[in-house]
């Protein structure tokens, strides 16, 4: 199968970390989780604005059910990501935007090079990544920004439409366009990508379909 | 120097956060031992399971984002002074995003067993084709057999991020048709001559009336 499924690429990467080092770990996992929850700003990874999900968690030996006592040495720190781009736009991306908060997080993996210099985070990346045997994707035609920028215009167009009805034309134009320009940002071009094969675009793409007006 | 010590796993896993949510997104990771030489008969059905997202089964449960299946062979090495860790098993790898808004459940471990439920309901042939091949799994399948086995292997905790934790997949994609048709009515509406104001209103409210009355795309297909 693939790591991509339309727009979207799903990584996922296991990188060992010391039994003695874990809960530090853990502390600057939950210390992130909380400062992202009370801000509402969520996290730096914001920025980025190409990452649908993304996930952090801690494979502890234990969880590696049916492995004799022993087997495994180290506790392991799981990252899988579902992001828009190129794997190298991502590595990249997450190097220059968010260097700290992946050195707070991973410098607790043994032999993390750090992020940046690039190379040598992008080599260990690389060596802890899994392929995905099989990837779905909801709504595989949009990024992340196509996602937020249609929620918010169809919020918008929502307001508008309950807001406007009771204008008479001439104002009602004129607020049309007060609208179009507030909104100018959120008319994407979403749909298939350049990857797409004639038989994805068969099966799934909104072909034919009428538009409603 | 061991560093097996039990005392010290205990040491070291002081915290589990069981908060696998992010707004009414729910993060879910699954981590089931395969059966003894199973591992390349799953790479092959998953490698049967349609690639084209509207046709997967996953399709069937409109709750999900995003899921995925890795086949884990062994741990990775990073070489010396690494200590080289190996796995006597293979393992599968599950990961899925869902929504939670509207299961109406009380607690997180209700929203992940009303997830099941619909999993159960929408593919529980792939669910035996796919999970069939790992130890523990429940024959003959019944419900509460499959979200015990699900609840066995999960990992929980750690920190998730969603980009937009609220929304859930049947209003992203009705968000994306929405947009999609708007930006054919803009530039439609510009060819209206003149750009007539009551022209502009009367097409403007007919396109939002027939919009509204219109089905979304069905999960997985290219809006």
């Amino acid at each position: 199968m693939s790591n991509l499924a339309g727009k979207a690429y799903a990584l996922s990467v296991l990188s060992p970390i010391k039994p003695w080092t874990t809960w530090i770990n853990q502390a600057v996992l939950l210390y992130s989780l909380i400062q992202g929850r009370i801000s509402k700003t969520e996290s730096n990874l914001k920025k980025l604005t190409f990452i649908h999900y993304a996930r952090w968690q801690v494979v502890y030996r234990d969880n590696w059910l049916g492995e004799p006592p022993g087997q495994v040495k180290y506790n392991y720190l799981l990252f899988f990501s579902n992001f828009n781009g190129t794997w190298d736009q991502y590595i990249d991306a997450f190097s220059d935007v968010v260097p700290d908060r992946l050195n707070l997080i991973w410098r607790w993996s043994v032999k993390f090079p750090g992020s940046v210099p690039v190379t040598p985070f992008k080599g260990y990346i690389r060596l802890n990544q899994y392929d995905t045997d099989y990837y779905y994707n909801a709504y595989p035609g949009a990024a992340t920004t196509d996602v937020k920028a249609a929620i918010f215009l169809k919020q918008s167009l929502d307001k508008f439409a309950a807001t406007n009805k009771d204008l008479d034309p001439a104002a009602f134009k004129l607020a049309y366009n007060k609208f179009l320009i507030s909104i100018q940002n959120s008319l994407m071009s979403t749909g298939a990508g350049p990857r797409f094969t004639e038989r994805h675009q068969a099966a799934s793409e909104l072909k034919g379909a009428p538009y409603v007006n | 120097m061991s560093i097996n010590c039990a005392w010290l796993s205990k040491l070291t896993k002081p915290i589990n956060l069981k908060l696998n949510k992010n707004g009414q997104a729910y993060g879910l990771t699954v981590l089931a031992p395969i059966k003894k030489g199973h591992a390349d008969k799953l790479r092959n059905t998953l490698a049967k399971i349609p690639p084209v997202d509207v046709d997967s089964p996953l399709a069937n449960i409109p709750l999900t984002h995003n899921a995925r299946f890795n086949v884990i062979d062994d741990l990775p090495f990073i070489g010396a002074p690494a200590l080289y860790d190996h796995l006597q098993n293979q393992y599968l790898l599950f990961s899925c995003v869902f929504d939670t808004g509207n299961s109406n459940a009380s607690s997180v471990e209700a929203d992940l067993d009303a997830y099941l439920q619909q999993m159960f309901a929408a593919m529980p042939e792939d669910i035996t084709k796919i999970w069939g091949h790992c130890v523990d799994f429940p024959e003959p399948l019944t419900l509460p057999a499959f979200q015990d086995f699900v609840k066995k292997y999960q990992i929980s905790g750690g920190l998730f991020f969603a980009d937009y934790p609220d929304n859930s997949a049947e209003q992203v994609r009705r968000s994306l048709f929405e947009q999609k048709q708007f930006i054919h009515f803009a530039i439609k509406a510009q060819d209206i001559k003149g750009s007539e104001p009551a022209q502009l209103k009367a097409d403007f409210y007919a396109f939002y009336k027939t919009l509204a009355n219109t089905p979304t795309p069905p999960a997985g297909s290219i809006i």
